[in-house]
């Protein structure tokens, strides 16, 4: 009956990135949901991860600690992160932790795929 | 009772929200909070700063002022002024925050290598405010004041 | 430890008694409801409700003094969202007889007043004045909790 879960997370692939969609809340009830995307695209050999926001008005803490988790397993596994569709408060918060030396923040999808694309 | 400077208390409007402890609800201070700055006139990048703030601050009430215990309350008043908005959200002390709590500047290449991957609310609500003050209420809650400016 | 399901689920909200504040009632009480699924088009309904109801307390209930308050208590009891909105009383409510209709307003009949308690009666599954805890009036209003994707019952 509590609406304590508003965040749906689904994984495609698009040209060789793995894109695991984010619509609604990252905050702690969001953990299981993103590490589940994660370790299920890494299982799949992933090597380019795009972790595409969609209509998130609410990111706390507690959600950026799940993402800085997320950016320690895809150094551990030798993986390449970026981060796209985020508000521009939610990118600035995401420079101001940090999490921009570790990923790359873009945009939208297009602007991240092409970030990939110019590493390979 | 009576305020002793009636035109100060006439130029404040103060709205308070009494929540339970249950996670979740600080989405309820975030959008009180970002209704009443809207209509101050702060920009919206001010207003979606005071929600991350007030988010931070509720969330900490409830998680660890309060310990998740959900018959607890979590007290947040919104004070409208002229040329500023003051937030303050205090809980009812199951757990006093530590004085190390409040001044931590967590790094993340650090957080790497822990367990535990948080400890960023506190620092957020520092650099997002222009003012903001921890303190302990005579009954033993925690209390957090912060304050956001209107600039013209 | 357990906690009865009703604190679990209730807020409160207390506001100047200054007409403008019954907007941020509004975005109170449908970030409360939203918690619940409450279907989009009902939680607009609420906010219509709410602010008429918060309208008639600053007005009628506080006779315009802006030195009182409103309170509102939120709660989500068997499966229905009831809202209580209590005023101080400087005009005690007074049953005024059946609100004029519709079309006897358009038609210039009676004066725009009751207009709100109309709009409240039509638009939430129970409503009126209820005995309150103080000297105030208390202003009762429900909606039955129809949840929408999938959640509840």
């Amino acid at each position: 009956m509590m609406l304590e879960d508003e965040l749906t997370v689904s994984t495609r692939e698009r040209d060789e990135v793995a894109v695991i969609d984010l619509v609604g809340d990252v905050t702690t009830f969001a953990e299981e949901k993103i590490n589940t995307a994660y370790r299920e695209v890494t299982s799949k050999g992933a090597r380019l991860v795009l972790l595409n926001f969609r209509q998130n008005d609410y990111i706390n803490s507690a959600g950026i600690a799940i993402l800085i988790g997320i950016v320690t397993e895809v150094n551990r596994n030798h993986q390449k992160l970026a981060v796209s569709g985020l508000s521009q408060h939610f990118q600035k918060i995401f420079r101001m932790v940090g999490l921009a030396q570790y990923a790359g923040i873009y945009q939208d999808e297009e602007e991240a795929l092409a970030g990939f694309k110019s590493l390979t | 009772m009576r305020d002793e400077t009636p035109q100060r208390a006439f130029l404040e409007k103060v709205i308070e929200l009494r929540l339970p402890s249950k996670l979740g609800y600080e989405r309820v201070a975030m959008d009180t909070a970002s209704s009443l700055a809207r209509r101050m006139g702060f920009a919206t990048d001010r207003v979606d700063s005071l929600k991350t703030a007030i988010s931070e601050a509720v969330t900490n009430a409830i998680e660890h002022g309060n310990l998740q215990d959900a018959a607890m309350k979590v007290v947040v008043l919104l004070t409208a002024r002229e040329d500023e908005l003051i937030v303050s959200v205090a809980d009812q002390g199951r757990q006093q925050l530590s004085q190390a709590c409040v001044f931590t500047r967590p790094e993340i290449g650090e957080a790497f290598g822990r367990e535990d991957k948080g400890g960023w609310g506190i620092w957020l609500i520092r650099e997002l405010m222009d003012e903001v003050e921890f303190t302990t209420a005579p009954s033993g809650g925690n209390q957090v004041r912060m304050v956001i400016h209107l600039e013209p | 430890m357990s906690v009865p399901t009703s604190i679990q689920t209730s807020m409160e909200l207390s506001l100047p008694s200054e007409l403008g504040f019954e907007v941020i009632a509004r975005d109170a009480i449908a970030a409360f409801a939203r918690r619940f699924g409450i279907a989009a088009d009902r939680i607009e309904d609420l906010k219509t409700v709410l602010s008429e109801a918060c309208i008639n307390a600053i007005e009628h209930g506080n006779s315009l003094q802006p030195e009182l308050r409103v309170q509102i208590f939120c709660r989500l009891e068997n499966e229905r969202l009831i809202v209580d909105v209590i005023d101080h009383g400087v005009v005690p409510f007074v049953i005024q007889g059946t609100p004029l209709s519709m079309v006897d307003k358009i038609a210039g009949l009676g004066s725009l007043r009751g207009m709100g308690l109309m709009l409240i009666s039509q638009l939430s599954d129970e409503a009126g004045f209820v005995a309150g805890t103080g000297d105030g009036n208390c202003f009762r209003f429900a909606f039955c909790c129809q949840y929408t994707n999938g959640f509840g019952h």
